[in-house]
């Protein structure tokens, strides 16, 4: 038995204390992110298998983006209590890593498989269709009941303070930096110019894209990876999909983004002035510096040689990829608010 | 020492030999992960092997002249592009190792941020000219990446 197993074999026990039997096998490590580490198991309770998955901090702490363990297992804990989130449920944590190695989460296996392999099996025909499904799982998300979710999650004032607080902290991250970057000085000045109108604030997933999105029980698509969820604005979710789909084709937002627009507005019952393509597009740069605020200080210990993770050094040609989106979107939003273009 | 071949030559034969004969004999999804992204990172190194030094200068120069904009177009409202500048030129590189120019492109990247911020202010024609010296940049971090996506992603 693998050291992985022995060690879930114990942390199972310890919260099923009325299992007789509880072993552990089949543990398989899944490709996909770069954040944490995902580990998918079998337990059999008392004979009847389930298949879960561990979700790990890396040990060595080498990972590109650290976030908060705990609070991600408050927040999921949380939204499992309530039901009817699009996540699987979170079951258990080791808070402190104490008993499984790193700070850790388990939760239940989906089995439908990654979204993002279907969409890209898929022919252009199938396209519109998972365009439609990933909007009922953004409308799904920005449904969810925020009164439920912990203290932890913070709780903006109003709109407009929140909107100040994330354009500040474009300004604030790169002062923070040893070195300069002048993308996000200017990109912090833009967003500034260019403020859309106010929208509800409600549930955000924080990373909203096919990559983190799996096929669950009939045909349903659930979210996974929440370690950047917040309340915020829902457009950063679209605009996150639209940013990570440049580069991770196929594009389902982008191929048709008026069509995606009015599907979701029909669901939510937001106006067109808060959802179309241009404030999408706006927020397809805002949200991103959540992200990037976390990947750009690992970086900063890369350039300082304090970590030497590969994924870390391969990470600075996706600041290049970032960069070329956010310039490019900012150039088109305001070639797009030109008179002509409007009358175009 | 051996200047030739090049450092540019010698990654390119590395690169060569790690995606062809090593990449075709490993069947580890991880393992093969972590081969594109080392494929992507020697890409990046060999762009910049022959030109870095030049390049470098190259924009130093263009960032200057983009400050200068900005104070001579009375843009610089609390004196913070002409402080950046004067720390630049009072910290040039003191010798031709990389390591100290980096360190002068560092400050000469305060003064383009600076003067981004002041032609954002002021408009028009200065922020067409500061934003054009970012573009340039931009156009050069991309020619150094080259094609990229997120290696390992199912």
């Amino acid at each position: 038995m693998s050291d992985l197993a022995a060690r879930l074999e114990a942390f199972l026990s310890r919260r099923l204390p009325d299992a007789d039997t509880i072993s552990v096998t089949d543990c398989v490590p899944l490709q996909g992110g770069y954040s944490r580490l995902m580990t998918r198991f079998t337990a059999h309770i008392d004979g009847v298998p389930r298949t879960l998955v561990l979700r790990a901090d890396a040990v060595d702490s080498a990972a590109p983006i650290e976030t908060d363990r705990v609070r991600e297992w408050e927040l999921l804990a949380a939204l499992t209590r309530q039901g009817g989130a699009p996540m699987p449920d979170a079951l258990y944590s080791d808070e402190d890593g104490h008993e499984l190695g790193s700070k850790s989460i388990v939760l239940d296996y989906v089995e439908g498989g990654p979204f993002l392999s279907l969409v890209r099996a898929s022919d252009d025909t199938a396209l519109p269709a998972h365009a439609d499904a990933l909007c009922e799982l953004a409308a799904d998300v920005q449904a969810v009941d925020t009164a439920v979710l912990p203290a932890a999650v913070e709780r903006p004032a109003d709109w407009h303070s929140y909107l100040d607080e994330l354009i500040t902290q474009w300004r604030r991250v790169e002062a923070e930096l040893s070195e300069s970057i002048p993308m996000l000085r200017y990109v912090g000045a833009w967003l500034e110019r260019n403020r859309p109108p106010e929208a509800p604030l409600g549930l955000v997933h924080g990373e909203f894209q096919p990559g983190n999105i799996m096929i669950g029980p009939h045909g349903r698509l659930v979210a996974v990876d929440w370690e950047f969820a917040h309340i915020g604005d829902p457009r950063e979710d679209l605009g996150w999909a639209t940013w990570v789909e440049a580069i991770q084709p196929p594009a389902l937002i982008g191929r048709d983004p008026v069509a995606f627009c009015a599907r979701y507005r029909a669901r939510t019952g937001l106006s067109e002035e808060i959802i179309n393509p241009l404030t999408v597009a706006y927020f397809s740069i805002l949200p991103a510096i959540r992200v990037f605020a976390g990947l750009l200080r690992t970086q900063q210990n890369y350039v300082t040689g304090t970590n030497t993770d590969l994924r870390t050094a391969f990470l600075f040609n996706a600041n290049i990829t970032a960069f070329e989106g956010w310039f490019n979107a900012t150039r088109q939003l305001e070639a797009a608010k030109q008179p002509s273009a409007v009358s175009a | 020492m051996i200047a030739r071949p090049s450092s540019r030559q010698l990654l390119e034969t590395v690169r060569t030999e790690l995606r062809t004969t090593i990449k075709h004999a490993v069947a580890d999804a991880d393992a093969l992960a972590r081969l594109d992204m080392i494929d992507s990172i020697l890409g990046s190194v060999i762009a910049r092997s022959d030109d870095e030094v030049a390049w470098l200068r190259e924009e130093i120069a263009a960032i200057e002249r983009a400050g200068d904009a900005v104070l001579a177009h009375g843009a610089d409202g609390a004196g913070q592009v002409a402080a950046a500048l004067a720390t630049l030129r009072a910290n040039r590189a003191t010798s031709y190792r990389l390591p100290d120019l980096h360190a002068e492109y560092n400050l000469a990247g305060e003064v383009l941020s600076r003067a981004l911020e002041a032609g954002s202010r002021a408009g028009g024609r200065l922020r067409c000219t500061v934003e054009e010296v970012l573009e340039a940049r931009l156009r050069r971090e991309v020619l150094i990446r080259g094609e990229f996506s997120l290696a390992g992603r199912i």
